[in-house]
């Protein structure tokens, strides 16, 4: 008998659903990470049509069908989906999926804590969406959701209590896939498999895992000290009664910055997937990649205050943050040369996957010069929370974290399907996204330069032609998500089927191991438990 | 008793001016400038020189990147009877780009301390100003004058030193002037600081943190006059008589309007003024 069949075997009592009742009961990681990705999409296009409230106000500030309070909501609500509904659950969708078909393992470790991290996502969800209908709307003091601004006397209402709610229940979801990962990485790598032998992309995801255990804690904390301000009146942030708001800004940090690498670090694994795939090589530089995958994740922790330069922190403080957010650069560095070698000599096939791909470089090494220059304090004071800011965010997040995950999705949807995504769909796709992407964040970084804040519902008339100009652009970004829904849609019935092991040609230049089981892979993954050797 | 006549009238045209005032301000007439294209203070030329360095010794190792990369795409494609090169590393030239940006981003960092120096150790001020950030407007007191006012352009002489404390009374605001070099946060409970020495004209700013639906709207105009004009609105605009001080700007529910003799919110001992 195969190992397999063992192990079904053992399991003679267990329930076999069909059907709707099967996914929604699962605790297969394949099942859960496919939720995990349709829950994501759904909600892109929820914080997509958020952000096309505020162009379309930003198009002309005289436009008072959208007024000055929903413009806040809308802002503050579009960062909020993004982040928490779209981004991590994608990631962690990609993870789930093929960490443990990449170490040769049938699940993840608790199985059963697996599908209660994913409906975990559900409630808070709803209540986010529900806070839209309390009495001023949802939460509206943008997505870092500041005191004294958040507090019970500037935002009375409902949704900022019902933000907090749900954050902290989403950072539960998150917690716990973070211990799935990490026991899972530790105990379940297939025999022969040493640390030193995963792919890149388990790297990743364990490194991340790290970054949502010690932080994710934190935002629970600081939330819960934020929502009993509110609720109980203790007066944690509150001046009057002997706080300090900016004790929740150094707090919010700690976590908030962790967060923007829990949201790159895994793309940065993708990446070392994708890349040399395509350009037929292997990837380069495997020890630097983990070391600077590592050391990313530590300094990571410790360049939270360059989100606060201009909070009113000691001299002291600010040259501490800057120097450690510049040395940040160094290892980000290491990974984009590495890129870039891992392609080099190779012969490169332009597939819709790569192309995201190469996209993901192009656009995130400007994120990355944008970034870098803002951990020089005198330019971070001349352009802080101006449009600078939002260009450089939007640089690393849609041109880092969107575009790895579309390159992901381009790659693994023959793997977790058996059909291919259509080509020509995901050329148009690609060209709208990078030129859309192009058109409407690369003048922000003139706005910001010339002043112009950002979260303002109003602007100087001189701010008129480069706004109206970058609203016009969301165009371009929604029509390529129009396509890409369609091509993902059509597809899963429709595209080219692909049940081999191997539908892109790469086993001569790469070990990993998802490529070795049929696609879409039987329940149980691997007949045999695969014994890993090297070479 | 002219010049008491043309204080009263000074008098009742400031405080007609307050009362009139729309809490919603409207941008100054002058477009906003900022400090890489019309600095106008002695920081804010220091700033635009270590930024614009910082910026061209990280820029090559950016652009290698991107240069690369458009290499990569043209030279490597692929090609019929082509095999695909096969190495997968290279330590010397791994340590050469760990080595080489970690030098660069030193020296970056190395070159900004005397900049924040200069930044941080306020001159003996010529003239104290206190920036009070309120739910939707500025306001600005002259401790030393007895001046109160709020909504109507900050008013300081030209190739001085003027020192700003920062606070507010209801959120967080952010007194942004980008021309001047200036931003930072008004923080209730705390008085925060920045100083400027600045060329005589007309700066336009807005408020830099969100604040509640009228952030936008909060307008800032820093007008920097020749120190005779200034000494001329001081004599103008000092009001001894509590009587002929500046009606409260209307206020929207749930700000606490300040009186222009109270000192502000008392801060929770141990508290320090500036600092983690």
């Amino acid at each position: 008998m195969s190992s397999a069949e063992v192990a079904l075997a053992a399991a003679p009592e267990a329930k076999h659903y069909t059907g709707l009742l099967d996914w929604l009961t699962t605790t297969d990681h394949k099942k859960i990470g496919l939720m995990y990705l349709i829950f994501s999409l759904v909600n892109a296009w929820v914080g997509g049509l958020f952000a096309g409230m505020v162009r379309l106000r930003l198009y002309d500030p005289n436009w008072n069908f959208i007024k000055p309070e929903f413009f806040n909501q809308m802002l503050t609500m579009h960062a909020t989906v993004m982040i928490f509904m779209v981004v991590m659950p994608a990631f962690v969708g990609f993870g789930n999926y093929l960490v443990p078909l990449m170490i040769g393992a049938r699940d993840m470790a608790f199985p059963k804590l697996n599908a209660f991290s994913f409906w975990m996502l559900i409630p808070p969800s709803l209540m986010m969406y529900a806070s839209f209908f309390t009495v001023g709307g949802s939460a509206q003091g943008g997505w870092w959701s500041y005191p004294p601004l958040s507090g019970a006397e500037f935002s009375p209402g409902a949704g900022e209590s019902l933000w907090c709610l749900a954050i902290i229940l989403l950072g539960i979801s998150s917690i716990m896939g973070a211990v799935n990962f990490l026991v899972t990485i530790a105990d379940m790598r297939a025999p022969g498999m040493g640390w030193m032998q995963m792919p890149l992309f388990v790297w990743a995801t364990e490194i991340t895992a790290w970054l949502l255990l010690l932080a994710v804690p934190i935002l629970s904390g600081v939330l819960v000290m934020l929502l009993s301000d509110r609720i109980f009146h203790t007066g944690f942030f509150q001046p009057g009664l002997g706080g300090d708001p900016l004790l929740y800004q150094h707090l919010f940090w700690f976590f908030g910055h962790p967060e923007v690498y829990i949201m790159i670090l895994p793309a940065f694994g993708i990446m070392s997937h994708v890349l040399p795939a395509f350009a037929h090589k292997p990837v380069f530089g495997y020890k630097g990649m983990v070391y600077a995958l590592a050391s990313i994740g530590v300094l990571g922790f410790m360049v939270w205050a360059h989100h606060m330069f201009t909070s009113g922190i000691s001299p002291e403080a600010q040259i501490f943050f800057s120097t450690t957010s510049l040395i940040i650069a160094v290892p980000t560095g290491v990974k984009v040369y590495s890129w870039l070698a891992s392609m080099w000599g190779g012969t490169i096939d332009f597939s819709a996957a790569m192309k995201f791909g190469l996209g993901f470089i192009g656009l995130f090494v400007i994120g990355g010069l944008n970034g870098v220059v803002l951990a020089i304090v005198p330019f971070d004071i001349a352009v802080h929370n101006t449009y600078f800011i939002v260009a450089h965010l939007h640089f690393v997040l849609f041109g880092g974290s969107v575009m790895g995950l579309m390159a992901a999705t381009y790659f693994w949807f023959p793997k977790m399907t058996g059909r291919r995504l259509s080509e020509k769909l995901g050329n148009w796709h690609f060209w709208l996204f990078f030129i859309g992407f192009l058109w409407v964040f690369t003048p922000m970084h003139i706005l910001g330069i010339e002043g112009m804040p950002r979260r303002v519902a109003f602007y100087r008339p001189e701010f008129t032609d480069l706004n109206r100009f970058i609203s016009l652009g969301f165009l371009l970004l929604l029509a390529g998500g129009l396509i890409f829904t369609y091509n993902v849609i059509h597809s899963i019935r429709h595209g080219e089927p692909t049940p081999e092991p191997d539908p892109w040609k790469i086993n001569d230049v790469q070990q990993s191991l998802e490529w070795m089981v049929p696609s879409p892979p039987p329940a149980w993954n691997f007949d045999e438990v695969p014994v890993y050797e090297e070479g | 008793m002219r010049s008491r006549c043309r204080s009263y009238a000074a008098g009742a045209a400031l405080w007609l001016g307050a009362a009139a005032a729309a809490r919603a301000q409207a941008p100054g007439s002058a477009p906003v400038t900022n400090a890489f294209g019309d600095p106008a203070s002695s920081w804010a030329h220091i700033l635009r020189h270590t930024a614009l360095t910082g910026f061209w010794i990280l820029f090559p190792l950016i652009a290698i990147a991107e240069v690369l990369l458009v290499y990569v795409i043209f030279k490597f494609r692929r090609r019929p009877g082509r095999k695909p090169a096969t190495f997968h590393e290279n330590p010397g030239l791994e340590i050469f780009w760990t080595v080489v940006p970690l030098l660069a981003v030193l020296v970056v960092g190395l070159l900004s301390h005397g900049p924040l120096h200069f930044y941080d150790e306020t001159p003996p001020p010529d003239l104290n100003v206190m920036v009070v950030g309120h739910r939707f407007f500025w306001e600005y007191r002259y401790p030393d004058y007895g001046i109160d006012f709020a909504n109507k352009d900050l008013v300081v002489p030209a190739g001085r030193n003027v020192d700003l404390q920062i606070t507010s009374v209801d959120v967080i605001h952010g007194f942004y002037v980008p021309s001047l070099g200036i931003q930072m946060d008004a923080v209730p409970g705390r008085i925060t600081h920045a100083w400027f020495n600045a060329q005589a004209g007309h700066y336009e700013g807005q408020c830099a943190q969100l604040c509640g639906p009228l952030h936008g709207e909060m307008w800032i105009s820093v007008d920097v006059i020749p120190p005779a004009q200034f000494a001329a609105w001081l004599q103008a605009n000092a009001s001894p008589a509590p009587a002929a001080a500046p009606a409260q700007p209307a206020a929207p529910a749930g700000a606490k309007p300040a009186s222009p003799a109270a000192p502000a919110r008392p801060r929770p001992a141990g508290l320090a003024k500036e600092g983690l």
